[in-house]
């Protein structure tokens, strides 16, 4: 009982923060049906951007403030990729973008080893004597609930965005037909923008999350970028509230599995990630919407 | 505003209020540049009345005063209007148009006023959509524009798509281009999305409108657009242009994929729109409905206006008669 709560609770946490890159993921799709191969990289460099500011030998920031430079640098970042991809943009069907988010991706993570040596950092958290949730033991972590919670608030943030305001609206429009969002007065290329700098904010955010729950490495934006997409695609990567059920379940999914490969053989539970793929694979055989793709769509 | 049931050819002299048009001057005073000698725009108070009686004139490039400002001149000689108020709410100037190397448009220049309803029949490949496109600044990648369109006081030629938009401008495209993924009320929202912030309330109450004027997408309200038929499509597209509450409605062909019923009431709609104030900029390839609503007409052909006249003159002109009426 108590590991399956365990597994709850880091699935839970886990969970979230891939649920919150897979939306910084469908953020962007939503709007250009593109998918930004580089989400990773710009949660690792918001990641090391804030680390560095709040612990260094010169002068620390407090930790806020270095979160919202840290904000701003993948902000910069992102917005540096819409660049990029904007040319091929106006013709449907070119594959320019690939090159351009693959390239920023490259680059960063090229880079980022003359910045930041390669070891693992602890990364500083809210919650800095972190003594559990009085009452359930050492079942919950602190920064763990706030990570869960704080997800959820941007979930929800997102999720109204989508569906309740004008830039929601214009992000749909603009994904769908350019051209005809243009004759409802919408500007493509600012809605463009804006998805590229919410996406950027939140995946700075997902980083700021996950980082003090394992290590700052600077190898964790390809992972990170990878659950995120899965998580997307497992949910049905067109809608908000698909990236979230995909996010907790590859969450949850990854923490069980170690248990349950462990009942079969110590040295398997080593080696998650095959099994993580091969659950992606099967779900893209069988439901290539993504399990809450249409479903949730025609619930709308 | 106007009662509908008084002919409405007068229409475009009521008096433009001046506040609507709080930039800098449009093509109404010749200058130079602006204005091409051959398509001045409506000079009215010292001519004497014109000696043809009202009809179709011929438009000859380079010819002085030719009838694009022969009707003003005639009401501003008889009522007495103050000139500068009639100035034309929509101005196209020489426009060319390019696909590549391929001339769409060979100098066209033409004026609406507020309030009226003007038709261009031409056959197909004629131009009209070509025509259309450029006023909206819609598709912008596949073509190249010289010339100038003046809209509502501002030089809108160069103007990207979505400000032409804002300035009070639908288009109703020839494809319709609904947003086939989302639902027919949805269509209808993004329709008001520029006054989706301020007017929220209103535009609810007005969605409701539009399905006490339309029924049949009352019905299908949730259903996605890519799945109504083509006249149900091409309903909503209309429906969506009238969503943004605009003051100038550019429809290209709205009777195409249309049922008989549904075009007479799609052209008593357009009727009842001018009526409420709003300009019609109106396309259509088999002409007679479109020039019996008309204030006033213009015939292109291959890239060219070759007669224009008021929608009756033109209905009685034997070269429309032969080559649009089927008579
Ligand atoms: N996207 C385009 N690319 C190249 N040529 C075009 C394009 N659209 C229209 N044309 C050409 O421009 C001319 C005018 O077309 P159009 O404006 O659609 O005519 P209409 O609407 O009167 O039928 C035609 O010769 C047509 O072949
Ligand atoms: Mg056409």
């Amino acid at each position: 009982m108590k590991t399956f709560l365990q597994v709850i609770a880091i699935g839970l946490s886990q969970g979230a923060v891939y649920a919150l890159v897979a939306l910084g993921i469908t953020l962007i799709f939503r709007t250009t049906r593109i998918l930004n191969f580089a989400q990773g990289q710009i949660l690792m460099v918001a990641v090391f951007v804030s680390l560095t500011l709040n612990q260094n030998a010169l002068k620390s920031i407090p930790l806020p403030i270095a979160w919202l430079i840290g904000i701003g640098v993948a902000v910069g970042l992102g917005v540096l990729i819409e660049l990029g991809v904007r040319p091929t943009l106006k013709h449907s069907g070119s594959l320019g973008w690939i090159l351009a988010t693959v390239g920023m991706a490259t680059i960063i993570q090229f880079i980022a080893p003359y910045f930041w040596p390669a070891d693992d950092r602890l990364y500083p958290s809210p919650f800095p004597n972190d003594r559990g949730i009085p009452g359930l033991g050492s079942l919950f972590s602190q920064r763990q609930i706030f990570t869960i919670v704080a997800a959820f608030l941007l979930m929800l943030g997102v999720d109204w965005l989508y569906n309740k305001t004008k830039l929601g609206r214009a992000m749909k429009a603009v994904a769908i037909d350019r051209d005809a969002a243009a004759l409802m007065g919408i500007s493509a290329k600012a809605t463009v923008r804006w998805a590229f700098i919410l996406s950027a904010a939140l995946t700075a955010i997902a980083g700021f999350l996950v980082a003090p729950l394992t290590f700052a490495n600077i190898a964790m934006g390809f992972d990170l970028g990878v659950k995120g997409f899965v998580a997307a695609v497992l949910g049905g990567i067109d809608s908000a509230r698909g990236a979230i059920a995909g996010g907790i379940m590859l969450g949850i999914f990854e923490a069980a599995l170690p248990q349950v490969l462990d009942l079969v053989s110590p040295n398997l539970a080593k080696y998650p990630l095959p099994f993580v793929f091969a659950l992606f694979i099967l779900v893209l055989v069988f439901r290539p919407q993504g399990i809450f793709g249409t479903a949730i769509r025609e619930a709308r | 505003m106007t009662d509908p049931t008084q002919p409405r050819s007068p229409r475009h002299t009521q008096p433009i209020d001046p506040q609507a048009y709080p930039q800098q001057q449009p093509p109404q005073q010749p200058q130079a540049p602006v204005m091409p000698p051959q398509a001045p725009a409506p000079q009215p108070a010292p001519q004497p009345m014109p000696q043809q009686a009202p009809q179709m004139t011929p438009l000859v490039p380079g010819a002085p005063g030719v009838s694009v400002s022969q009707e003003a001149p005639l009401f501003g000689g008889l009522v007495g209007v103050d000139p500068t108020r009639e100035r034309p709410i929509l101005s196209v100037r020489d426009l060319e148009v390019f696909y590549g190397a391929a001339r769409a448009l060979r100098g066209v220049s033409f004026d609406v006023y507020q309030g009226e309803i003007v038709s261009i029949i031409g056959g197909n490949g004629a131009g009209k959509s070509t025509t259309m496109r450029t006023i909206s600044g819609v598709y912008e990648l596949l073509k190249s524009v010289k010339g100038q369109i003046w809209f509502k006081g501002q030089r809108i030629d160069q103007m990207a798509c979505h400000k032409i938009a804002r300035l009070g401008m639908a288009h109703v495209p020839e494809d319709r281009r609904v947003f086939p993924q989302s639902s027919v009320e949805d269509n209808l929202l993004l329709g008001a999305y520029r006054r989706f912030k301020k007017e929220r309330r209103r535009i609810r109450a007005e969605v409701d409108d539009v399905y006490d004027r339309f029924p049949v997408l009352a019905e299908r309200r949730h259903r996605a657009a890519g799945l109504l038929s083509g006249g149900e499509q091409q309903m909503l597209a209309i429906a969506r242009g009238l969503m943004s509450n605009p003051d100038f409605l550019l429809m290209d062909e709205p009777s195409l994929g249309l049922a008989p019923i549904l075009v007479r009431e799609m052209f008593e709609i357009v009727n009842d729109l001018a009526a409420e104030g709003k300009t019609i900029l109106i396309v259509e390839q088999m002409a007679v409905q479109a020039l019996e609503i008309a204030d006033r007409a213009y015939v292109l052909e291959s890239g060219v206006i070759t007669i224009e006249g008021t929608g009756q003159e033109l209905v009685e002109d034997p070269r429309v008669k032969e080559a649009y009426l089927g008579a």
